[in-house]
């Protein structure tokens, strides 16, 4: 580790860069299923080892006292993230508390992840989806609704094949428990908390 | 160096600092860096054991070579910023760097076990500054005390620059200077103590009745 030469820099202003991003986090879950644009490029001075929207929010949410998991192709930047936030690695995702997948086929079933007690529903994981919402993502359109969404919001071009769409039925079906998620493509982030219900529109 | 068998041997007490693992990866780089205060015993059991300590630290620089990163880290922490930077100038000139971590303050928890062997307790937090940067393709870490982002670098430098092959040599020389002078200081830290050291001892009173 300390002879690595391979390390790269974290965000290129420490503090602002994450409370930004956070700020932006908040913001998709507060208005949930709706693209914020997110360029999350700029806040590095050097590309970081995976995908800038997902090592933006991983530099933001992780710390030393939340268990990650890497889907396979995110490996490669374990050690950085160990380095900049000190993470402890999750051998299976069911053990993580985030949980950062690079696609949606990388992604674990949702019900195999940690869902939180009756008592602390909280304890749940959270996934952050790379490799969606891109210009041309396809995939199904979408009906969102829940709290936060007034009556529909059609929700396009994210990217989310079928086995999505019903894991996430099932996960809405599970409420208190269940995984909040985040989709974080390239330039954008949408915000999907587990109160949401997603219908083929 | 482990202390904790000697300590129990020699029943001296001793306290020493200990950073908190702000994470596991620093952790492994600090285990054996770890700082002690230059706190001085007034007994004669810590001379004993200061001595072996000399002695051990000597035999390592004659094999400096081999001389392990966490202690070149350790001389780099504990030296004066003047004079590790006016060391690592003399060096020749530092390559260009970048900074994997610019140098940040923090808190980091003071642990420590009374006698060396007792249980670990919180002492106290300690203001600390870290810094991690790459030169030539090496990365070099470090934590120093207090506020002092200028030691930081320098010392994070340092430590990059002892992997170097092109400055390990040169950087070795300099690690054994500001160990000779951390031990001059000690040295003289002790002599002060030893200065005003009270022997204690139960007078004779009554035997001789004529």
């Amino acid at each position: 580790m300390t002879t690595d030469g391979r390390l790269t820099p974290g965000f290129a202003s420490c503090s602002l860069a994450s409370q930004a991003v956070f700020r932006l986090a908040l913001a998709a879950l507060s208005k949930p299923a709706f693209p914020f644009p997110a360029d999350f490029g700029v806040l590095f001075e050097r590309d970081p080892p995976m995908p800038a929207t997902l090592a933006a929010m991983a530099l933001t949410l992780a710390d030393g006292l939340t268990p990650v998991w890497l889907s396979p192709s995110l490996r490669a930047a374990s050690d950085w993230l160990q380095f900049h936030r000190s993470v402890p690695l999750a051998r299976t995702p069911d053990r993580a508390s985030l949980v950062f997948a690079a696609s949606p086929g990388e992604l674990p079933p949702l019900d195999e992840l940690s869902q939180g007690t009756g008592r602390y529903p909280d304890r749940s994981a959270t996934v952050v989806l790379g490799g969606v919402l891109a210009e041309s993502g396809g995939g199904v359109p979408v009906l969102a609704s829940g709290p936060g969404v007034e009556e529909e919001r059609v929700f396009e071009g994210h990217g989310l094949g079928r086995d999505f769409m019903a894991a996430w039925a099932r996960n809405r079906a599970a409420y208190p428990l269940g995984v909040d998620a985040f989709l974080a493509g390239p330039g954008s982030i949408a915000g999907l908390p587990r109160s949401l219900s997603l219908n083929p529109g | 160096m482990e202390l904790t068998g000697r300590t129990e041997q020699r029943d001296r007490t001793e306290q020493r600092d200990r950073t908190e693992q702000r994470d596991r990866t620093e952790q492994r780089d600090r285990t054996e860096q770890r700082d002690r205060t230059e706190q001085m015993d007034r007994t004669e059991q810590m001379d004993r054991t200061e001595q072996m300590d000399r002695t051990e630290r000597t035999e390592l620089r004659e094999s400096a070579e081999g001389m392990c990163p966490a202690r070149a880290s350790r001389a780099f922490a504990l030296s004066d910023r003047e004079s590790l930077i006016s060391r690592l100038e003399s060096v020749g000139r530092i390559p260009d760097f970048e900074y994997l971590r610019a140098p940040q303050k923090g808190l980091i928890m003071v642990r420590g076990r009374a006698g060396g062997a007792g249980r670990l307790f919180n002492l106290c937090e300690a203001l600390a500054t870290r810094c991690s940067v790459r030169v030539n393709r090496r990365c070099g870490h470090a934590y120093v005390l207090g506020d002092d982002p200028a030691k930081a670098l320098a010392a994070a430098l340092a430590s990059a620059l002892y992997l170097d092959p092109d400055y390990s040599g040169k950087m070795a020389s300099v690690v054994l200077e500001l160990e000779g002078e951390l031990d001059r200081k000690r040295e003289l830290a002790r002599r002060k103590a030893m200065e005003t050291k009270v022997e204690f001892f139960t007078l004779a009173r009554g035997e001789d009745d004529d």
